[in-house]
């Protein structure tokens, strides 16, 4: 660009504007290497990228903690057990329960300390997903069985439901805040659906069953993992007892109903 | 291949649901007090349990439950209303359901900081509502909760059952379910899992209204893409129109077996801005227009005030009413042609209720009104008929002043949804 004698010319250039070329260079290299520069110095330099850390680390986060995870699951499960049988006499007597399901939970001697999700709070991820277990239940269900033979066993595609309210919906009162959600896709149910495509990919679906969602779906998500989401705002329990008993026998439905009637 | 795809469904495959999975999120919407938590709670799981799906083995097996807590009102039991993550919690844990809850995962926080990062990060407007990064929280939690029950499902199969085939697999015990007074009755349940209501809802944007008509009700949206039946001003009506047969496939009246008749009437209540409305159910046959009101054949079943402005609280969530009017025995007579003779029997009456308030109906301020205009209507000891089998409910917005409060600037009422089971 420069031609010939541009050298001298650059080189005065750079003279003339040391400070604002060294202002660009660092600033191209701090570009570059921001996330070791993360990792050396820790999030406190910029705002974590939550985002990224969920994905990243879930293959690490399980091969080291699904066996604890799964003894723990198993004491809570027999305490479940042997609650069921007793009966509900009183308020008092039932939040004591509560707690005390709470406190199998928490257990954090002995734990190994993994960042993940960047919580602040004075627990550690682990401890607060293990603690966020208010009640692991009755996994020898047949349900449960079914459900972890597909995911595990014959690599079949999975449908579910979310029912929820607001929050659900990706609900907020505040659109103006950068980090709101914007729409439907921004939910955790749109994204519980991408992890589910993506750790468990490669999924089979019968052609009846591909035939009937497509009533309701688009054709690049029958075949995957489908997590349908059925919010409605301000909706509690009271709303989707009558909305699923409704759905159940509508010949619309494809996923909760009996839409293999009008194929 | 397409003909004889239909083929087999139709003619060898029994129609179910092809649902695996359930998330139930809706803690942060129930505000009630602690029983009729409790009973809706069971009310819904149990509905949930009894949809069928495709099991292994040609069984049919329910679809995985999962209750996930991220919001609450956050109180505790001995206060007037119940945390509705706890009141889940005693149900999941009785029916063995598993249950998730985010807030006890976090909580409490140790310093400012921390609890300056709930508030602004997992929460993007410092109320119940997620941000982004709440969503992809929630998202990881439920995905490692799901992937851990998968785990614990496989682990304990392949110590106990597994080698036996799946039939003994679908064949192991429920867990008891539960009993007692806090919770929903047999009554209740029954008429829930087996009933198929007629259900119109007006939250749906593509549902025409065509079967009501009204003054001054429109179907419109007060908030962005929240749709509703609303109506402004003290006077305006709607009345809806609902078939007491069943409809089929074929669309021909059917007369279900069921002894049980239940309307629900789901409106929104918020802290302001709201009024109180008139429910009148009535009973008329053919010549019934929906503008008229209980006059000529028609006959006056029930009447209701239901105040849907609750000061206390500062949010708006959706609740609802129900009459239940099962101790009205209706028989088909075939001899006449399609007609429903729907006859009273015995003297218990019909109320207007919420869902498990037996126990608090003299705790309630409301629920004394209430008792008193269905001690009124219950005093008409009168068989009445339907021909043609048609149920009318009017809403109407009254002045508040009848309920002894003083008169208010707005009176905005919102209906959700009618359903009649």
């Amino acid at each position: 660009v420069l031609g010939g004698g541009g050298g001298g010319v650059m080189v005065r250039w750079l003279k003339k504007n040391a400070i604002y070329s060294c202002c660009v260079l660092l600033g191209v290299l701090i570009f570059l290497n921001r996330r070791r520069l993360i990792s050396l110095f820790g999030s406190s330099l910029s705002s974590p990228d939550y985002r990224s850390a969920v994905s990243d680390d879930f293959r690490r986060y399980w091969r080291e903690h699904e066996f604890i995870l799964i003894d723990q699951a198993k004491d809570a499960s027999k305490h479940t057990v042997e609650q069921q049988n007793n009966e509900f006499a009183s308020v008092v007597h039932q939040y004591e329960k509560y707690r005390v399901v709470k406190g199998s939970n928490i257990n954090p001697e002995g734990w190994v300390k993994l960042p993940l999700w960047s919580i602040p709070t004075k627990f550690t991820e682990f401890e607060a997903f293990n603690r966020s277990i208010l009640n692991l239940g009755n996994v020898l269900d047949p349900s449960y069985v079914m459900l972890s033979d597909k995911l595990l066993n014959r690599q079949q595609c999975v449908t579910v439901i979310v029912i929820g309210g607001s929050v659900s919906c990706a609900g907020t009162k505040n659109k103006i805040r950068k980090n709101a959600p914007k729409s439907l896709a921004d939910s955790y149910a749109f994204k519980l659906e991408k992890l589910l495509n993506s750790k468990f990919p490669r999924c089979r679906r019968s052609q009846e069953d591909i035939a009937r969602l497509r009533r309701n779906f688009e054709e690049n998500r029958v075949r995957g993992h489908i997590v349908d989401n059925r919010c409605h705002n301000a909706a509690g329990t009271g709303h989707f007892i009558d909305a699923v008993s409704a759905w159940k026998t509508d010949p619309f439905d494809a996923v909760l109903g009996k839409a293999c009637a009008l194929l | 291949v397409r003909v004889a795809l239909i083929l087999r469904l139709t003619l060898t495959h029994e129609c179910t649901g092809l649902t695996d999975m359930v998330i139930v999120e809706t803690a942060v919407n129930d505000y009630e007090c602690q029983y009729k938590l409790r009973t809706s709670a069971e009310l819904l799981l149990r509905i949930l349990q009894e949809l069928k799906n495709r099991g292994g083995g040609g069984s049919k097996i329910g679809p995985a439950l999962l209750y996930l807590g991220v919001s609450t009102n956050n109180k505790m039991p001995w206060q007037e209303r119940g945390d509705t993550i706890l009141e889940q919690l005693l149900v999941t844990q009785a029916y063995g359901i598993p249950h998730l809850s985010l807030l006890d995962g976090f909580q409490p926080f140790s310093t400012q900081i921390d609890k300056y990062w709930f508030n602004d990060i997992y929460k993007g407007d410092w109320t119940t509502h997620l941000s982004i990064t709440g969503h992809e929280v929630v998202a990881g939690y439920l995905f490692s909760f799901i992937r851990l029950l998968s785990f614990q499902a496989q682990d304990a199969i392949t110590q106990a059952t597994y080698n036996q085939g799946p039939r003994e697999v679908v064949a192991l015990k429920r867990l008891k379910p539960v009993s007692g007074p806090a919770y929903a009755t047999a009554e209740e349940i029954n008429i829930h899992i087996t009933g198929s209501p007629y259900y119109v809802n007006f939250y749906d944007k593509s549902w025409s209204p065509g079967l009501c008509m009204g003054l001054g009700f429109t179907k419109t949206m007060d908030v962005p893409n929240k749709y509703g039946l609303i109506g402004n001003e003290v006077a305006d009506r709607v009345s809806v129109v609902l078939p007491t047969h069943r409809l089929s496939n074929t669309s021909a009246p059917s007369i279900t077996d069921s002894p049980y008749q239940l309307m629900t009437v789901e409106y929104l209540s918020s802290f302001e801005g709201m009024g109180v409305m008139k429910l009148t159910l009535t009973a008329c046959d053919d010549s019934c227009s929906v503008s008229n009101t209980s006059k000529g054949s028609a006959t006056v079943i029930a009447s209701q005030l239901v105040d849907s402005l609750d000061s206390k609280t500062n949010f708006s969530i959706a609740r609802s009413v129900q009459l239940n009017f099962s101790s009205y025995v209706r028989t088909y007579q075939s001899s006449d042609g399609n007609k429903d003779d729907i006859r009273r029997s015995g003297s218990s009456g019909h109320r207007f209720a919420a869902r498990g308030d037996s126990f608090l109906t003299r705790q309630l301020e409301l629920f004394t009104q209430q008792e008193q205009q269905i001690n009124v209507a219950a005093d008409r000891r009168v068989n009445w008929k339907v021909p043609c089998g048609y149920l009318k409910l009017t809403v109407e917005i009254v002045d508040a002043s009848i309920l002894g409060q003083t008169s208010r600037q707005n009176n905005k009422v919102k209906i959700f949804a009618v359903s009649l089971y």
